[in-house]
């Protein structure tokens, strides 16, 4: 018999920006010429790997946890390697969008532009789970960048269950649930104005697990090949050692991977571990209630595993929100089977249960699915509804702001010389802004306008109050000035001396005029902002 | 062919049941809503649940699409099937004015679509080998759980003819048969309708018993639209997503196994069953990404060879394909395949799947001949072949490393 000689691919993955997916995994496939898989392996992204073959034709496919797969012939031969460098970044991604292209499903809608007046006060704010309590908290994004199709900065979170709720003028407000105890990577993008499928903003997160996230990917786009591939080869290693889970995010991900190919033994060692330890999240309650209600392959589960399945549901209810919706998914399917069994007369219901399954299908009806992380629209995470809401929250405490808003003939109302070529800010995320107030009339006012360019210093896109000086005249005569706040809670109005509250709906008091005090302008805000003033302080 | 079982006499669509493990299907296609608009019953609807139910209409696809997809299957070589094709029951309700499109089926009410179920799910239960097939297509609302419709809906003696999915899943997952497949072609909207629905107000087709252990070890469920969209079909045609479910039964989802015989299979389906909506001809297609949750992967239905592919050539820079003389030939050793004539638009080509060397050749042109290997993976391929010019006169365009070995993007 003939020996056949060996010959040997040399396979790498490069990316643009290595640091950036430095842990993240595709998965390999070799295909013979009968295109059967002869080879599968998972490679993390900027190594190489080598693999011998027999002499031949084979196909090498590259399956991402996005989703797409690229696929390139080669010929093997004994002696050289055949090289092969693969790129997986999309054609018209840019370098900062490489992790989405590999980790993240493609979007099926058309990109729009954050420009567009819909996304005017985009904006964001964290909030975290202390206790039953959901409380906003100061977020501080770190390395912001945007452009004009997409917003990204990280956010560095401690072990509490976090939302991060984005809204702007027309944009409905909704949470995504983040993965905490690590750094988060988000990025917002809009969606064309054309496109009526879906949220106008989509938000991708990625924690800084990456190959958790790969195994995320493949889990959410169906690819359960990838998965196992991803699940195996000492990726357990990495977040669990002697039967303790040191890290539950990836676990978490382990855990719904698992239960999904039905590898109950692997998470018998761990998932109470996980449900145990890390009471701050609820995934890992949901987990281990699934490893108790699937027992093992065609086994009866034991009435004693069910009760306790059944009583970690209820913890996972009352944890709050998983992060991940499969999560969510799992836990509906578990209170439906429980709260089925319990609609049945002779059990005598079971109303933790049903109320459990009620609160949990609010937050289905309100939640965007297929997508990774939780999501789900609503004013308060206790409070999820499909019904949009829009605009700015009246509560600006801790709130950020992710995209200037272009003033120009949105101040009609308020002075009435405030039309054309105002912009406050020039730059998304910016620290620093300037506002110049460009008068459009030939009179003292607005050459006192014109003269006027204040610089803000805001930090990184957090809300800041504006203030708008306004003069009023009655018969030629400057009669008013009256200086609008609108700081982290309501807008107040002042007098321009002293300082003293009017009350809303009453016009400003009748003050003399100072000629020499400048006009004023530092803003970030939008349409909404504009309807509230005209409402709270110009309807009378 | 007569229903066994009893409770009903109305035939099987197909009958050929015997002992050891089957695949039984059961389709349901609703499109004749009597109490809705347009509905022969609709006189009887009280004029508030008209208000409310104002949104839903006759649909002209949904028994179209279901009479397709169990016709398919009922037109297979019943022992391709992993477990040989046991039984199809079809359940149709067409709109008033639409042709019946085959004569003996039960309607779509809510009692018969129980009964159906009732009896698949006994079929089903008989062997651990078994494969368990569902099908939907009609009205569908999102509530709690996904609400499909049956023609009744609306009834002013129960309003809410209609059945819960994802509970009603959970209780064939404690069925015996090991593979199970749910293929929901309905929409998933939110609207004030299924807000206003009490929780209760719909049930499934069985209630699950947690006490019951969970048997089904492959699992595919694609809901072919995402939560909270609507889902398509052209009018009186087959709707996008059944198109596409058929695509991939006829090799479009096939891969070559370990024993290498092709074979259409669960995991292959889930994740190509978005690109081969796109393939659709409709625009529409493209705007619906099912809902997909899938399982240990597994084959469903065994292929006599490897599937076709449908391959698109085209030369960059694109006036070169006007002159070029294209082949492909089968690595290795395989039968060459030349473009009859030349043209100036991309060559398209149906392929046996499998490496290929692809050529495109110039005579007296100002190109230099090219070739490269290329994969003819399911469903579709396409390739553009650089092509130089001759004494390299010009550059050639850049094209990107993704561009050039992007050939499946799935």
């Amino acid at each position: 018999m003939t020996e056949v000689p060996e010959g040997r691919v040399r396979l790498r993955l490069d990316s643009s920006n290595v640091p950036d997916l430095q842990g993240a995994r595709a998965v390999v496939e070799v295909l013979n010429h009968g295109l059967q898989v002869v080879e599968r392996s998972s490679l993390e992204l900027n190594k190489t790997l080598e693999l011998a073959l027999r002499s031949g034709v084979y196909a090498v496919r590259v399956n991402l946890p996005s989703g797409l797969t690229m696929t390139e012939s080669v010929l093997v031969k004994s002696g050289k390697p055949a090289e092969l460098r693969l790129s997986p970044q999309r054609p018209s991604a840019q370098g900062w969008f490489e992790r989405q292209a590999v980790l993240k499903p493609a979007p099926i809608v058309e990109i729009g532009d954050l420009t567009a007046t819909a996304y005017e006060s985009l904006w964001m704010r964290l909030w975290a789970r202390d206790g039953d309590q959901w409380d906003v908290v100061a977020a501080s994004p770190e390395a912001g960048i945007a452009s004009n199709d997409a917003v990204r900065f990280a956010l560095r979170l401690p072990e509490a269950q976090h939302l991060l709720q984005v809204g702007a003028r027309s944009v409905p407000w909704k949470f995504v649930a983040l993965p905490a105890g690590t750094a988060v990577d988000v990025v917002m993008r809009p969606t064309a104005s054309s496109t009526a499928v879906g949220h106008p903003i989509l938000v991708d997160v990625t924690s800084d697990h990456l190959a958790a996230e790969s195994l995320l990917g493949f889990l959410l786009v169906g690819n359960m090949r990838a998965a196992r591939e991803v699940a195996a080869g000492g990726f357990e290693a990495e977040w669990l050692s002697n039967g303790e889970v040191t890290d539950p995010i990836p676990a978490a991900v382990a855990g719904y991977c698992l239960l999904r190919l039905g590898e109950l033994d692997r998470l018998r060692e761990w998932s109470e571990d996980l449900a145990t330890r890390f009471d701050w999240m609820a995934d890992g309650a949901i987990i281990h209630a699934w490893r108790l209600i699937r027992g093992g392959d065609g086994q009866v589960a034991r009435l004693d595993a069910l009760v306790q399945a059944r009583a970690w549901l209820l913890t996972a209810t009352g944890r709050g929100l998983p992060i991940y919706s499969e999560g969510l998914r799992l836990l509906l399917d578990g209170l439906r089977l429980f709260g089925a069994d319990a609609e049945e007369p002779e059990d005598g219901g079971d109303d933790a249960v049903v109320e459990a399954l009620a609160r949990m299908r609010r937050y289905s009806l309100a939640a965007q699915h297929g997508v990774q992380t939780v999501t789900f629209a609503g004013a308060h995470p206790d409070q999820p509804t499909p019904e949009a809401i829009v605009g700015l929250p009246e509560d600006r405490t801790n709130l950020v702001l992710l995209r200037d808003v272009p003033m120009t003939g949105r101040w009609p109302v308020i002075g009435g010389w405030l039309r054309d070529g105002v912009v406050a800010g020039e730059r998304l995320l910016a620290g620093r802004r300037s506002v110049r107030v460009q008068p459009v009339g030939d009179d003292a006012l607005s050459r006192l306008a014109a003269a006027t360019a204040i610089p803000v210093t805001t930090g990184v896109g957090r809300f800041v109050d504006l203030e708008v000086w306004e003069e009023r005249t009655s018969g030629g005569s400057p009669l008013a000035e009256v200086r609008v706040i609108l700081g982290p809670r309501r807008p107040r109005i002042y007098q321009r001396h002293g300082e003293t509250p009017l009350r809303y709906g009453q016009r400003g008091a009748l003050l003399s005029r100072d000629p020499n005090r400048p006009s004023e302008l530092e803003a970030e805000v939008g349409q909404d902002v504009i309807a509230h003033l005209e409402r709270n302080l110009w309807m009378e | 062919m007569t229903s066994a079982e009893g409770g009903s006499s109305v035939p099987l669509f197909l009958d050929t049941r015997r002992s050891g493990p089957q695949t039984h299907v059961l389709a349901i296609g609703v499109g004749g809503y009597r109490y809705l608009y347009g509905g022969d019953r609709f006189d009887e609807t009280p004029v508030g649940d008209r208000l409310r139910f104002r949104g839903l209409r006759q649909l002209s696809s949904p028994p179209r699409s279901a009479l397709a997809f169990a016709a398919w299957i009922r037109g297979t070589d019943p022992n391709r099937w992993k477990a040989p094709l046991g039984t199809i029951d079809l359940l149709v309700s067409p709109a008033p004015g639409e042709p019946e499109l085959a004569s003996g089926l039960r309607r779509a009410s809510l009692t018969n679509i129980r009964d159906a179920f009732i009896q698949w799910y006994r079929r089903c239960n008989t062997d651990s080998g078994n494969v368990a097939i569902f099908y939907f297509c009609g009205h569908g609302l999102q509530a709690g759980d996904q609400l499909l419709l049956a023609e009744d809906f609306g009834s002013p003696d129960d309003e809410w003819r209609a059945f819960a999915f994802e509970t009603t899943r959970l209780a064939v997952e404690r069925c015996r048969a090991q593979t199970q497949c749910f293929f929901i072609d309905a929409c998933r909207e939110v609207t004030s309708l299924t807000l206003e629905t009490p929780s209760n107000a719909v049930g499934p087709l069985r209630a699950p018993r947690v006490k019951d252990p969970i048997r089904c070890r492959h699992h595919l469920t694609i809901q072919a639209s995402a939560y909270n969209a609507q889902a398509f079909g052209a009018e009186r045609d087959t709707s996008h997503f059944t198109r596409a479910l058929l695509r991939a039964f006829n090799g479009g989802a096939a891969v070559n196994t370990e024993n290498g015989t092709w074979a259409v299979d669960t995991g292959a389906i889930a994740v190509r069953i978005y690109p081969l909506l796109g393939m659709d001809d409709n625009q529409d297609g493209e705007q619906q990404r099912p809902d997909v949750v899938v399982s240990e992967p597994t084959a469903l239905l065994w292929l006599t060879g490897p599937p076709n592919v449908a391959f698109t050539l085209d030369c960059d820079p694109s006036e070169a394909v006007a002159v070029a003389s294209l082949a492909c030939e089968q690595m290795p050793g395989g039968p060459r395949i030349v473009r009859d004539q030349r043209a100036a638009l991309p060559w398209d080509v149906e392929l046996t799947a499998g490496i290929y060397q692809v050529e495109a050749g110039f005579d007296n042109s100002d190109y230099q001949s090219a070739s490269a290997l290329v994969t003819m993976e399911p469903p579709a391929t396409r390739r553009r072949l650089i092509v130089r010019l001759s004494g390299a006169a010009r550059p050639i365009p850049l094209r990107t490393q993704a561009e050039r070995t992007g050939e499946n993007h799935g």
